[in-house]
């Protein structure tokens, strides 16, 4: 049945969103982001600073809440939603060879009229520990 | 080019014309001692939004939502065309930021604990976006020095696209900004 406002119900849990990554996936996301910093990309030079995820190079935050924000676009596009903010903190860096599981629950419904009602989209990421690494609230546009 | 073995993942113009050295003219950037509240500043670079760029970036996400990736299938939709996933806004900011006061993004030592999004409407193929910048707030909370600034992206018809507030957490001075570029040469 396709999505609509009306139909949505607090509480739904949105399918899962399931990414492994590894020194292959941040040398993509670098470029595809523009986003060069050595902390994702040099291993040799992280090892020299303390910074977060230890000796180890880390994955980009911005690829953790693009997974985030990935299980509500696969909920809202094919209805023809659309997000419309992303609030994410990131609690735990990702580390080459993590397995990272983003998930998402609805939490808010938001009465504004057609067109412009939306949902609010509670989500987290976590790794294959069952450690969060990622926090946030995703806002989408459902009409 | 710096980190040769990235050369695979290049597939657009902008890609391939991009300064991978993330610390070129690193000196000129500013710590969180020199950042003043409320400074504005406009990127000197803008962004032309093409189809290889939205492509490029829901590949390098992993997402192969057809509304990112197919252009056929994008036509159909009530959209009319490719529409970016909705980080694709991180592509512009650091293409688009260049060097010196405004370009926290790229201080040496910086990183970013979280941020605020707000997208009104999703970028799409022929946006020309500016991308205008201000700070907006700096604290210490824990011994970590906190910058929040605030990135407005506007499109060719002065339309604001998104809004967003990147937090960063930056080197306090430049002598310890220094150590972390001394450690990449």
């Amino acid at each position: 049945m396709a999505l609509d406002f009306n139909s949505v119900e607090l509480g739904t849990k949105l399918p899962d969103v399931v990414r492994k990554v590894n020194h292959d996936v941040i040398d993509r996301f670098a470029v595809g982001s523009f986003d060069y910093n050595p902390i994702h990309l040099d291993p040799e030079w992280k090892k020299k600073m303390n910074l977060p995820g230890g000796k180890s190079n880390i994955g980009h935050g911005q690829m953790t809440m693009s997974f985030m924000a990935s299980v509500v676009t696969d909920w809202v596009c094919p209805a023809g939603g659309m997000v419309s903010k992303i609030d994410a903190k990131y609690i735990k860096p990702v580390l080459p060879g993590d397995v990272i599981t983003s998930c998402g629950t609805v939490t808010e419904k938001h009465f504004h009229g057609a067109g412009k009602n939306f949902v609010v989209v509670e989500v987290f990421a976590q790794n294959q520990n069952g450690e969060k690494v990622a926090v946030g609230e995703v806002e989408a546009i459902i009409p | 080019m710096k980190y040769e073995r990235l050369d695979k993942y290049v597939t657009t113009e902008k890609q391939k014309k991009f300064d991978r050295d993330f610390f070129k003219n690193a000196e000129q950037y500013e710590v969180w001692d020199e950042v003043k509240i409320g400074e504005e500043y406009e990127a000197a670079q803008k962004f032309e939004v093409k189809a290889e760029d939205i492509k490029a970036f829901s590949q390098a996400v992993m997402d192969p939502n057809p509304l990112f990736n197919d252009e056929e299938y994008a036509k159909k939709t009530k959209w009319g065309g490719l529409i970016a996933h909705p980080v694709f806004y991180t592509a512009i900011g650091f293409y688009c930021t260049g060097v010196g006061p405004s370009n926290w993004i790229r201080t040496p030592g910086a990183y970013n604990p979280g941020q605020l999004n707000i997208i009104y409407d999703p970028f799409r193929v022929g946006d020309i976006i500016t991308l205008k910048l201000k700070s907006t707030d700096k604290w210490i909370k824990r011994g970590k020095y906190y910058l929040q600034y605030q990135q407005d992206f506007i499109d060719q018809f002065g339309k604001l696209k998104t809004r967003r507030w990147p937090t960063l957490i930056v080197p306090h001075t430049r002598a310890e900004m220094e150590k972390f570029i001394a450690a990449g040469k």
